[in-house]
């Protein structure tokens, strides 16, 4: 090639070079034993600078290649493969990326290398779990709502069968089953509109073990009723913090209500428990609330905070640990579970004991009741 | 003679429901409130059918049902399932353990016509 073909070429390749970089998908180009060999400027912003480590290592973070390497493929039959595939980016991400592979092949037509090109369809991938997710939740809310309806249709019934029979004893009772079902629609409701609803939390100086202790005096009665034994132990070195009074009340009240039903299903004991205890580790407000029920029913700790899970059929629509979730993550708090079908269920719920200046307005502490 | 009904359902609102709507039209009706005592009542008031709700404390309707399905005594007495998930009529209709198929199956929110059509036929 003379000189000014030469010349004539360079921008042609520029523009080439320019367009591999900035595509905007990760391109890594790969030799037979997998290395790469090339890489474009969105892989590099995502994986780091990975020439010459092997891909799986890069991607996935393996010791041994993918066992349906596309890229593998493509070496092998020449063919483009696609694939869908969960990759790990340089910070620990997971990501979702849909793949590509193409050969490239020399003069001679033999391939020395494959190109994979990978789009990330993280958001995609989210937005489907989410779709899946509000389906179920549709699902499980149709249900609560059928037992609902079943309840108010009996007290309608017997409202009417009642006041028929001019049997105000009957009247009184179909009406009483109107109310406790109008009632229990009014909490789904309310459970949906604040799962569904952004909130502004405001922050003042509260005593979360005075919360704790409206908490427990709320539902001692209601143990006692069911013959279950409340116990409260309140960590003093926790003393004041920054917090919603009346979101932390929320967040307990959930929490308890739940531990009571866990116990007062389970037919396997006669001696149930439950306990609330607020401590104090370093920074981080500490609040546990745990029963000595049935334990979660296996793989449910997973899933108990992102979807309606009810192990009270009828009873629940598992919109209240939603609703718990919510509020403690709104908050800047934690909240996770441990379960064990022998020793009942632990929720534990941390805050960050939280530092900041204190509003003059907030002089006085907040409590609930 | 009125004929009998045993309601089985561990909600007391529908075991109001149904106690009222049975015997407004013409039955006789007792309650039990989970399996167990379901069991404990076929023995004592000797039911003509039971309607039974599935999922309970202590003894399910599923429990409940097989064992009067196994029972020489009781294997006769036509069973009404009464449940909120749909799940179960499925579950009814392929896995009973070599045990016959309930009666009548009725699935919440139900009419009271239904019911009490179901309740008449499965008693023919």
């Amino acid at each position: 090639m003379d000189r000014n073909s030469i010349e004539e070429l360079e921008p042609t390749r520029r523009d080439y070079r320019q367009l591999f970089r900035k595509v905007p998908c990760y391109i890594s180009v790969q030799n037979p034993e997998l290395r790469i060999i090339q890489i474009n400027e969105l892989f590099r912003n995502d994986f780091g600078d990975r020439i010459g480590e092997l891909c799986y290592e890069v991607y996935k973070g393996r010791t041994d290649p993918c066992p349906k390497c596309p890229v593998g493929k493509t070496f092998k039959d020449g063919q483009v493969h696609v694939s869908e595939e969960q990759v790990i980016t340089r910070d620990g991400k997971e990501a979702f990326v849909i793949v590509y592979t193409s050969p490239l092949r020399n003069e001679k037509g033999e391939i020395t290398a494959v190109m994979e090109m990978s789009t990330n369809i993280t958001p995609v991938k989210r937005m489907q779990t989410e779709l899946t997710m509000m389906g179920h939740t549709v699902a499980t809310m149709a249900h609560g709502i059928k037992n609902i309806l079943t309840g108010l249709d009996g007290g309608i019934y017997v409202v009417n069968s009642g006041l028929n029979k001019k049997d105000s004893k009957e009247t009184l009772k179909g009406w009483e089953m109107v109310q406790r079902n109008v009632a229990r629609i009014a909490g789904l409701v309310k459970d949906i509109l604040y799962c569904a609803k952004k909130r502004e939390h405001e922050i003042s100086l509260i005593n979360p073990n005075h919360v704790a202790l409206e908490v427990f005096d709320l539902f001692s009665k209601t143990a006692a009723r069911e013959k279950i034994e409340m116990t409260i132990d309140v960590d003093r070195e926790l003393g004041t913090m920054l917090l919603n009074a009346e979101d932390l009340h929320i967040a307990l009240s959930n929490l308890v209500h739940n531990a009571l039903d866990a116990c007062k299903f389970d037919s396997n004991r006669n001696d149930h428990r439950v306990a609330i205890r607020t401590s104090r580790k370093g920074p981080i407000a500490i609040f546990e609330v745990s029963d000595n029920g049935p334990g979660l029913p296996h793989g449910w700790e997973d899933y108990i905070f992102t979807e309606m899970l009810s192990t009270k059929e009828r009873y629940g629509t598992g919109l209240g640990l939603l609703v718990t979730k919510k509020t403690v993550d709104e908050l800047g708090g934690q909240i996770t579970v441990t379960s064990d079908s022998n020793k009942g269920t632990t929720f534990h719920v941390s805050f960050p004991i939280n530092s900041q200046p204190i509003p003059e307005e907030s002089g006085k502490l907040d409590t609930v009741g | 003679m009125a004929k009998k009904i045993l309601i089985v359902d561990d909600e007391e609102d529908l075991r109001t429901y149904l106690t009222s709507l049975l015997t407004n039209n013409g039955y006789e009706t007792e309650t039990a409130a989970d399996g167990e005592e379901g069991f404990i009542k076929v023995s004592e008031f000797h039911p003509d059918a039971v309607v039974l709700d599935i999922i309970m404390p202590n003894q399910s309707g599923v429990g409940l049902y097989r064992k009067l399905k196994k029972s020489e005594e009781y294997k006769n007495i036509p069973v009404i399932v009464l449940t909120g998930v749909s799940a179960y009529k499925d579950f009814f209709a392929r896995d009973r353990g070599g045990l016959p198929k309930p009666e009548e199956f009725i699935e919440k929110p139900f009419s009271t016509e239904d019911l009490l059509a179901k309740v008449k036929t499965c008693m023919k």
